[in-house]
């Protein structure tokens, strides 16, 4: 059974300057089952973030629900108030922001931070919960926590600050933990280390997590299923073995096409994708938005995009799917 | 040898309230290799391993506290202003943020025109030039009026690459080029770099954290890791064989899209806050971290030695 189901979300948002809607979701459908690793992959611009973001209800102000809801245990995320979203935020649903500095606050130390999200959702003692804190900090794999409990972010570097928020996203035992980006600011050897822990702590905890990146490698070497996405659409959804190496979607393969890849001995680009993502409001609304980038298009493309079931767990939004191969 | 660089150091100083010079920052330690007619060379290393501050003073931007730097046999710290100048025209610089590096109030055609107007090129000549360079990155006439805000990154890395090539330098420095870009453009701005490279007779250098560029670009690689050179070799030799444990913690770390997914990754206990003892003794920076660590790493500090030909590695394990 589907823990989340996400159903035909459209999200506008308003431009005073062109005077318009824009859509920046269009008809966004996908589930989140139980216990799984799901990756949402686009480029930045395609909706990723918002989507992450959305499913917690922290849309911004000049944006809209047109249609659709966000399901969580048969209740509509959208429709609840902002005292019942927020017994939901960071107690069943947690996220973990792209930016650790900017996500902390930066005049209270880790351990106040910790504590807060604590006793926000549980009745706990302060030394208690001070205590709860100090035993997350060691599960993050953090060298000598109490000294790292009484610092501000700003005193430690970007891996222990990111270690830190996983400490506070998953300190209330949260079903899904939404990860925004979580390693796109470090190093590759921190970024694994991270996504190790990450990984880890699903297999002790049973959540599940929602992986948001633009990094291939990272939605390969992790994720169950995948939905790729541009320009606030579903372009292709399905298991990542699936998705990944057998693209149906001219966008999916395109990505794929872009990154450098070994053909005997010398690392290649094969192809690549020619111009680039438009920005918000000239987003295509009634035709396939990858259209103009296309090199596959025929005239049938010339039509509203329609997301279809391939295979039992398989969309890809396409006319001519597979038509590169 | 286009470029030789000796036993460059650099330490910025913090200043306390008297102005005096506090505790240094060592960015880069002994710094040490050749750069040869036509090698586009490829600067590897985590963020802080000081791999900008190199690049910034192969171009002049900033002076080594010790150490020389000889391009064409000539120390170009000790240049007349008139040479300095000379040899600053023959460089040039990519910086790594579009949005950043570009004055918003200026127009494509006044960005393109400063260097020119600096270059001292006859007024006649510059709109010539401007047209050649923008046909080669693959810009448009039309965008020579909008201004900088009006493109998106990719695009702006075009106008920085223009910008940076209009005078036609000998030798270009790339500071992280591609990292703010997206993935399809990013392929793109790379093949661009191929398509310049093979059209002029630049040498280049590919500051990157991003391995996989500097393996798709590059034909020789340093890998940097606090201020010290780690490993320096070929680039093929040191994708296929890398020998220092850095470099292959590096390797194995970056996420590939081809790689085995079963793999599981053993955590480790993160470096500590407190600082370490290898800095207060002279030992191996990456002592903490390494994992074929043997028992002469804690007594001696590794000086860089040949390994194979040209390929230098700075680790006890190979003396």
């Amino acid at each position: 059974m589907a823990l989340l189901d996400v159903e035909n979300l459209t999200l506008g948002f308003y431009s005073e300057k062109n005077k318009k809607w824009s859509k920046v979701l269009n008809d966004v459908n996908f589930s989140l089952y139980e216990n799984e690793f799901l990756g949402i992959v686009g480029e930045s611009g395609s909706g990723k973030t918002i989507l992450a973001n959305s499913i917690l209800n922290l849309i911004p102000k000049q944006g809209k629900i047109v249609s659709g809801s966000i399901l969580f245990k048969d209740r509509d995320i959208l429709k609840l108030t902002e005292d019942q979203i927020r017994k939901v935020r960071g107690k069943d649903i947690a996220i973990i922001f792209q930016d650790p500095m900017s996500s902390l606050h930066p005049l209270l130390t880790v351990k106040d931070q910790i504590v807060e999200t604590l006793q926000a959702h549980r009745l706990i003692k302060k030394s208690d919960a001070v205590e709860i804190a100090m035993n997350l900090l060691r599960d993050v794999k953090i060298d000598r926590p109490e000294l790292v409990l009484n610092k501000y972010p700003f005193m430690l570097s970007g891996g222990i600050r990111q270690r830190v928020m996983i400490a506070i996203s998953i300190s209330c035992g949260p079903e899904i933990v939404i990860a925004d980006e979580p390693t796109t600011a470090l190093d590759v050897t921190v970024q694994r280390d991270i996504l190790a822990l990450i990984k880890g702590f699903k297999k002790n905890l049973n959540f599940s997590l929602m992986l948001v990146s633009h990094d291939l490698g990272v939605i390969w070497e992790n994720t169950d299923r995948v939905v790729v996405m541009y320009c606030g659409r579903i372009m292709e959804s399905g298991k990542t073995e699936d998705v990944l190496r057998n693209p149906l979607h001219p966008y999916t393969f395109g990505l794929l096409s872009s990154i450098p890849r070994k053909t005997g001995k010398k690392l290649e680009i094969l192809k690549g994708i020619r111009g680039s993502i438009p920005s918000l409001h000239d987003f295509p609304e009634h035709i396939c938005p990858f259209l103009p980038r296309c090199d596959f298009a025929t005239e049938k493309c010339n039509r509203p995009l329609l997301l279809e079931q391939v295979d039992r767990d398989r969309f890809v939004a396409c006319f001519n799917k597979g038509a590169f191969k | 040898m286009l470029f030789q660089a000796e036993n460059i150091c650099k330490t910025f100083y913090k200043r306390n309230f008297f102005r005096l010079k506090d505790a240094g920052l060592e960015a880069l330690k002994d710094i040490k290799f050749g750069i040869q007619d036509r090698d586009i060379i490829g600067i590897v290393g985590e963020t802080g391993s000081g791999k900008s501050t190199l690049g910034r003073i192969f171009v002049g931007l900033e002076k080594p506290s010790s150490g020389f730097l000889y391009h064409n046999n000539s120390n170009i710290f000790k240049l007349s202003k008139k040479d300095f100048r000379e040899f600053q025209k023959s460089t040039s610089f990519i910086f790594q943020d579009p949005y950043s590096s570009f004055n918003p109030k200026m127009k494509v055609l006044d960005i393109l025109f400063e260097p020119l107007i600096l270059g001292g090129i006859e007024r006649v000549k510059r709109k010539d030039m401007v047209d050649e360079i923008i046909e080669n990155v693959g810009l448009k006439n039309d965008d020579l009026g909008k201004f900088p805000y009006q493109f998106s990154g990719g695009q702006r890395q075009r106008i920085a690459i223009a910008r940076s090539l209009i005078l036609k330098p000998k030798f270009l420095v790339a500071d992280e080029p591609v990292s703010s870009l997206d993935l399809s453009v990013k392929a793109q701005i790379l093949k661009l770099f191929e398509e310049i490279y093979a059209k002029s007779d630049l040498t280049m250098m590919i500051i990157s954290h991003d391995l996989s560029i500097v393996e798709y670009l590059c034909n020789k690689s340093i890998v940097l890791y606090k201020g010290l050179i780690m490993e320096e070799a070929l680039t093929d030799s040191i994708f296929a064989n890398p020998l220092h444990p850095y470099t292959r913690l590096l390797i194995e770390s970056a996420p590939s899209l081809y790689s085995d997914r079963a793999k599981d990754v053993k955590l480790e206990a993160f470096e500590s806050p407190i600082n370490l003892e290898s800095a207060k003794l002279k030992l191996c920076p990456f002592l903490e971290r390494c994992k074929l660590k043997l028992d002469k790493c804690r007594e001696s500090f590794p000086e860089i030695i040949e390994v194979e030909s040209n390929h230098r590695v700075r680790c006890l394990r190979y003396i």
